[in-house]
């Protein structure tokens, strides 16, 4: 299920608000795990079960080696063991088609396979078990005795399918105890409908221009228009992504919760070392403390702190998809972040900040053309068309109609992607007294259920591809 | 003093802070409660008027249907189809569209002067060259037959000067040029582009219909009769009459705009009443005799264009008392409904084939009319995605 969908909002969310505080105490985590797994199950019937399996499994590997702990080896084992399993288990279900398509590509041979389809969700998951597993073998966190909170913390709805990657020990506290109140719904409920308005009004909109463009000819693309179907591919994962996460962090209050947050103005960065401070704040983090800092950080010889980061950075490609383009995509960060760290730091702190700026978002766009394209040669014949290289001119008709068609659309992106707009309304907000305020949060939300309930209105949203 | 004045303040702002939550809070619950209560009472519906489509009903709970995640899919469907005041909710979001600039919705866009222009489609290529050698073949079959080949321009096309500003659509007068030369001759062509190109400043096109009106196929028979050699002697001097002031076409429905406006439908009839020959019209399939080409009973459904020839048939027979042996065979969409009333003081007879919904055999058709000469019908966009003429035309060699 999605959370931007007529089903969740006005049938799987009042129900289970109404059992959960209803039910006493001791009723309120068996009610979410009961309604996650159907959260779970709505849309993936099949692979609840290796949901299942995985947490029964983790819950014994965890009581396995906490109870090995005393002896080194064996809890060793017992890691390895584990993490062993868990990365098999996503590798077959999401990378088996690619390695194997890769092998008969590159090698003499022709393995046969049948793929399958991804369960959604297992890689963050996978990595929120993955946390678990590590923190008990390194002793940060007690071993969960209770099976139900383990599943609990594995399953729960509001961020099990996109994130933020919640690790154990941000939340291992919050699974007993937690408090729930009106003033904290409240706060939840205004990060819900900023989530739900950034993915249906922003993102499923611009989503729109980026879908038309990509659909298009290349002999008809101009350059303008190639930047722009980038641009707005650009706004539509911002927006999509964090709004996901400001809807998990709002329906995370609703039921007591705080979420670390995900997402923190990207787009304004100055740097793409600071771009990565910024977006996936969750996944960033863990793979500094779970790999990178393993690996030695960058307390190494430059030659092993160039190691790291590649392999880090090659790892972070593949967890988004299984396909070359990802792990060209990963790379790409890599180096950059290599370049930025050993020569162009420096310099780009001592020119003005708007050099920073453009310098960055344009790498984050290139990035995102990788990201996107369904192959490598795609990309780069997108990148092709950007860069002038045959195409349909530098500005066309096309272009302008993609602009003037969305004007609005495009200023109010812009300025949702700063900083400025939101802390400016809060400031004003502290000062004045601001009876519209609550007609703003209404207006949004009501305005996203039009879009949602409209989504059917228009069976032909995607019919081009 | 400046202390506890500062205090103060924070405790005010705090106090203010939560407030302002519980607010949102209630706002929230509020919504929900509405929304769920609403949909609690609200009846469920078959049809939408407005949006001129068949709603999602409650999908039957099966194991299969679980399992394989069809069910909740559907019951996806069926809630936001379903949902309390759903025609509301459609109005909010194209307004909020338009005031961002949207001018494009459902592959129509909302153009200028109150004009509703349909997207110009794309080919189907593989399915086009199935159609147009199976034309080139079964002109071939009867090559002593004459054959002729309309295509109609869409609006989009002939009126590009009312699309929204900067848009662009894809180049049909290409597409043309591409058909007519894959016909390679073999079938009369009958220029209605130029016919719709010098009379588009005149109402040629329903604004918010994805049809021609009367008018438009009025100077499209006037061409047709060029080609055709037909004897204008024959015509009688027609009128036309306003049917209807209260169309509000399918353009409307499928995209939500202009969906209060409400333009005429004309019909043209002759002045003396006796100089056009009778006319018997058979609704084969539907097994139904009528004497006239109009059913006004469509006019109190949605969609009035309905009227002309009693919408799509899959093969309409009809037999005049015209002073004539020709007899015609038309293969057609929609757009010919309405010009067929020009032919009929032409031909003793007129069979009209819809090759979407029928699945007769047309060798018998030609060997038991008597057919003299073969006209296809189309619009642009119809032709290039259609799907069915091939099937038609190449019945015999499959049996």
């Amino acid at each position: 299920m999605l959370f931007s969908s007529i089903v969740f909002l006005f049938t799987f969310l009042p129900i289970i608000l109404i059992l959960y505080y209803v039910l006493p105490k001791g009723m309120k985590n068996p009610v979410l795990l009961l309604g996650s797994l159907i959260f779970y199950a709505w849309g993936e019937p099949i692979y609840l079960f290796l949901m299942i399996f995985s947490i029964i499994f983790n819950y014994i590997c965890g009581l396995d080696i906490s109870r090995n702990l005393g002896d080194k080896k064996a809890a060793r084992k017992s890691l390895v063991f584990n993490v062993a399993v868990n990365l098999a288990v996503l590798g077959f279900f999401k990378y088996e088609g690619f390695v194997l398509n890769s092998l008969n590509m590159a090698l003499p041979v022709d393995i046969p396979f049948r793929e399958v389809a991804l369960p959604v969700g297992i890689s963050f998951y996978t990595f929120q078990i993955l946390s678990y597993i590590i923190d008990v073998y390194r002793g940060n966190v007690k071993v969960q005795k209770n099976l139900l909170d383990f599943a609990l913390y594995v399953t729960m709805f509001p961020q099990l399918i996109a994130g933020p990657i919640v690790k154990y020990a941000e939340i291992d506290e919050q699974l007993h105890v937690r408090t729930e109140s009106i003033g904290k719904f409240g706060d939840g409920a205004m990060f819900f409908i900023r989530g739900l308005a950034k993915k249906v009004l922003l993102a499923n909109t611009i989503g729109m221009v980026y879908t038309d463009v990509a659909a298009m000819a290349p002999e008809d693309v101009s350059v303008v228009t190639a930047w722009l179907g980038c641009l707005a591919y650009t706004f539509q994962i911002y927006f999509d992504f964090s709004g996901y996460s400001d809807m998990a962090v709002g329906l995370g209050k609703m039921f007591g919760f705080e979420f670390p947050r995900n997402f923190y103005y990207p787009y304004v960065s100055k740097s793409i070392t600071e771009f990565w401070r910024r977006w996936h704040i969750s996944l960033s983090s863990w793979f500094r403390e779970y790999l990178y800092i393993p690996l030695g950080g960058n307390r190494v010889p430059v030659k092993k702190h160039i190691r790291n980061l590649l392999v880090v950075w090659l790892l972070t490609g593949l967890w988004h998809g299984a396909a070359w383009n990802f792990v060209a995509w990963g790379l790409y960060y890599g180096i950059i972040l290599i370049i930025e760290k050993y020569f162009l730091q420096k310099k780009l702190e001592r020119l003005p900040a708007v050099f920073g700026h453009i310098y960055s978002l344009v790498l984050v766009m290139i990035g995102w053309v990788l990201f996107f394209s369904p192959s490598l040669g795609g990309a780069w014949e997108y990148l092709k068309l950007m860069f002038g290289v045959g195409g349909h001119g530098f500005l066309d008709s096309q272009a302008l109609y993609l602009v003037v068609s969305n004007l609005g659309l495009w200023v109010v992106l812009i300025l949702a992607s700063t900083p400025v707009v939101y802390y400016g309304y809060e400031k004003y907000l502290a000062r004045k007294k601001a009876v519209a305020d609550i007609l703003i949060y209404a207006g949004l939300f009501l305005l996203s259920i039009a879009y949602l309930v409209t989504e059917t209105y228009n069976p032909f949203l995607y019919f081009r591809f | 003093m400046e202390e506890k004045r500062q205090n103060r303040r924070k405790r005010q702002n705090r106090r203010k802070r939560r407030n302002r939550k519980i607010q949102m809070a209630k706002m929230f619950l509020g919504i929900l409660l509405v929304v769920c209560a609403l949909n609690l009472v609200w009846p469920d519906r078959e049809f939408s008027e407005s949006e001129n489509r068949m709603l999602e009903q409650r999908p039957e709970l099966s194991l299969s249907g679980v399992e394989s995640g069809r069910y909740m899919e559907q019951y996806e469907t069926y809630q936001a189809d379903q949902i309390a005041g759903r025609d509301l909710w459609v109005q909010l979001k194209t307004h909020a569209d338009l005031l961002m600039g949207k001018r494009e919705s459902g592959g129509v866009f909302k153009g200028k002067d109150g004009y509703l222009l349909e997207d110009i489609k794309t080919p189907d290529e593989e399915q086009m060259e199935n159609n147009l050698s199976a034309i080139r073949k079964f002109q071939e079959s009867y090559p002593d037959i004459p054959m002729y080949m309309m295509l109609v321009p869409n609006a989009a096309n002939v009126l590009s000067d009312k699309l929204p500003a900067f848009a662009v659509t894809r180049d049909q007068d290409a597409d043309f040029q591409r058909i007519r030369e894959a016909l390679d001759e073999k079938l009369a062509w009958v220029d209605a582009s130029q016919a719709m190109e010098d009379h588009k400043s005149e109402n040629i096109y329903y604004h918010t219909d994805h049809h021609w009106t009367t008018l438009g196929a009025y100077y499209a028979y006037q061409e047709l009769e060029e080609t055709m050699g037909l004897d204008t002697g024959k015509a009688p001097e027609l009128t036309p009459y306003a049917v209807s002031n209260s169309f509000n076409g399918t353009l409307s429905s499928t995209s939500g705009y202009e969906t209060g406006y409400e333009e005429p439908i004309y019909v043209y009839l002759p002045e003396e009443e006796e100089a056009a020959p009778e006319v018997v019209v058979n609704y084969v399939d539907e097994q139904k005799k009528t004497a006239t080409l109009y059913d006004t009973s469509k006019l109190k459904e949605k969609d009035q264009y309905g009227m002309f020839l009693g919408g799509n048939s899959g093969l309409i027979n009809i037999r005049t008392t015209a002073d004539s042996t020709e007899r015609l065979l038309l293969f057609k969409d929609s757009y010919a409904n309405c010009l067929v009333p020009f032919l009929t003081p032409y031909f003793r007879e007129i069979l009209i084939v819809d090759p979407r919904y029928y699945y007769g055999d047309i060798t018998e058709i030609m060997r038991d009319n008597k057919i003299s000469s073969v006209l296809f019908l189309y619009n642009g966009n119809t032709f290039v995605e259609d799907n069915s003429i091939s099937g038609v035309l190449n019945n015999d060699e499959t049996e």
